[in-house]
């Protein structure tokens, strides 16, 4: 249980980063998306359930603070870091160059899932006009990111509090 | 721990399915506000503020810092603002004076007294990059309702479109979303502005619908009308919103022109709610 508690402040205090902090800077008129990537290398460092819970409790409190819709982040957030939780167990992880290349991927799976939820529920976007800034800005941005938040999230693992517990 | 790890796929399309439906209930009200929600948003809203707070203070050393080349640049140009602001405001005085005298011989109640007005702290924005949207720490509680405009010093915001007990989310100008009807203060033709999508260098908004045959020009002040009227909220006229940068024809019928607004978006701290 104290797993859980250390996990669900870590979430908090990177969602409050990201709202008031992160998503103030932005150049050329993107800016990243921290949570995500966080929820990234989780995912490819924990195993499943811990993943799940921590992209199912991130996303429902960005979810909070969207406008207009409620379920949108908690739907990507959850479907990336199951995915992402069943690869990783098939793949080395020790290169920088996997978490970059994920999240890379991911953001564009986000953006496409984003755009057609927004299409569905009738909030119309000109899309031709964000193309530049969010297909190739935002992943980019957010790989690059996810190089330093990936070492970050490594040294969070390895805390004790953090250890599986041995069952015989 | 061993039954969620079996179960764990139907667990994320049960999940998956749960959203969806919520998505479905909250594009059916346009709005995001429930208990749950307020809760959960009245809990982390403290944090945040102090983050943001912090956030604001560094960003304003680093402009300190990378500001002081151009002081002297800038300090000439205000005073040469200061001279020609300075015979303004005998003119000014003039017409104002002319005004109330006039006022009085036609016995006209003055429109522009009694606005009231709520300060409130940015605490963070919010909507990824699809939305510009910021949330001040001002809800229901302190009197806010859907609709009402909210100010700083230099000018018009945006539009508060979600009210919670303790916080609300304003729509800002650049947003696409947001339809405020404006007009050309010095020649009177009524737009609607909107903010503009596709800007890789600064965020701009427009107005568009102005007549073919406009005579606005590029540095012509935007301000806000009153030319819709709402029972339940007050909407103040003569907010300035900007300043006309370019005009161009879209299509054969109307004009567009592009507007820098006046209000730093990326240096937001605290702002006004007009209340009735």
């Amino acid at each position: 249980m104290k797993k859980y508690t250390y996990i669900i402040f870590i979430s908090l205090l990177i969602i409050a980063l990201q709202q008031a902090l992160i998503s103030q800077i932005n150049f050329f008129g993107a800016a990243v998306d921290i949570v995500f990537v966080f929820i990234i290398s989780f995912a490819l460092l924990r195993n499943e359930i811990e993943s799940v819970f921590f992209a199912l409790f991130c996303g429902v409190i960005r979810d909070c603070f969207f406008p207009f819709l409620f379920g949108i982040n908690s739907i990507v957030y959850v479907v990336s870091a199951y995915i992402l939780s069943q690869v990783q167990k098939r793949i080395f992880k020790d290169s920088l160059i996997i978490p970059a290349f994920f999240t890379f991927i991911f953001t564009i799976l986000k953006i496409v899932f984003y755009f057609s939820y927004f299409y569905i529920a009738s909030i119309k976007f000109e899309f031709r006009h964000h193309v530049f800034q969010l297909l190739i800005l935002e992943p980019l941005y957010n790989s690059i990111v996810s190089l330093f938040l990936y070492g970050f999230t490594k040294n969070i693992c390895l805390k004790d509090i953090m250890s599986d517990e041995w069952k015989f | 721990m061993d039954f969620l790890k079996n179960k764990l796929l139907t667990i994320v399309l049960v999940l998956c399915l749960a959203f969806t439906i919520f998505v479905g209930i909250t594009a059916n009200k346009k709005d995001n506000t429930g208990i749950i929600q307020g809760a959960i948003t009245s809990t982390i809203t403290p944090v945040q503020k102090y983050i943001y707070i912090a956030g604001q203070r560094i960003n304003n050393m680093v402009y300190y810092i990378s500001s002081i080349t151009s002081l002297r640049k800038e300090n000439l140009r205000l005073n040469l603002e200061i001279q020609s602001l300075n015979k303004k405001l005998i003119e000014y005085e003039r017409y104002k004076r002319e005004n109330e005298e006039l006022m009085s011989l036609l016995n006209l109640k003055n429109t522009h007294q009694n606005t009231k007005f709520t300060s409130a702290n940015v605490i963070g924005k919010v909507g990824e990059n699809w939305f510009d949207i910021i949330i001040i720490d001002v809800g229901e509680d302190d009197g806010i309702k859907k609709g009402q405009y909210v100010l700083a010093s230099q000018g018009l915001v945006g539009q508060v479109i979600e009210v919670n007990k303790n916080t609300s989310k304003v729509l800002t100008i650049l947003d696409e979303k947001s339809n405020i009807p404006g007009k050309v203060s010095s020649t009177g033709e009524d737009g609607m502005v909107v903010g503009e999508g596709n800007s890789l260098k600064e965020k701009m908004c427009k107005i568009d619908y102005l007549p073919l045959e406009t005579k606005a020009k590029p540095g012509d002040l935007i301000v806000t009308s009153n030319i819709i009227n709402n029972e339940d909220i007050l909407i103040p006229s003569d907010i300035q919103i900007g300043t006309i940068i370019k005009i161009e024809e879209e299509s054969n019928l109307m004009n567009t022109a592009y507007i820098k607004p006046s209000v730093d978006f990326s240096k937001l701290q605290k702002v006004m709610v007009v209340i009735k």
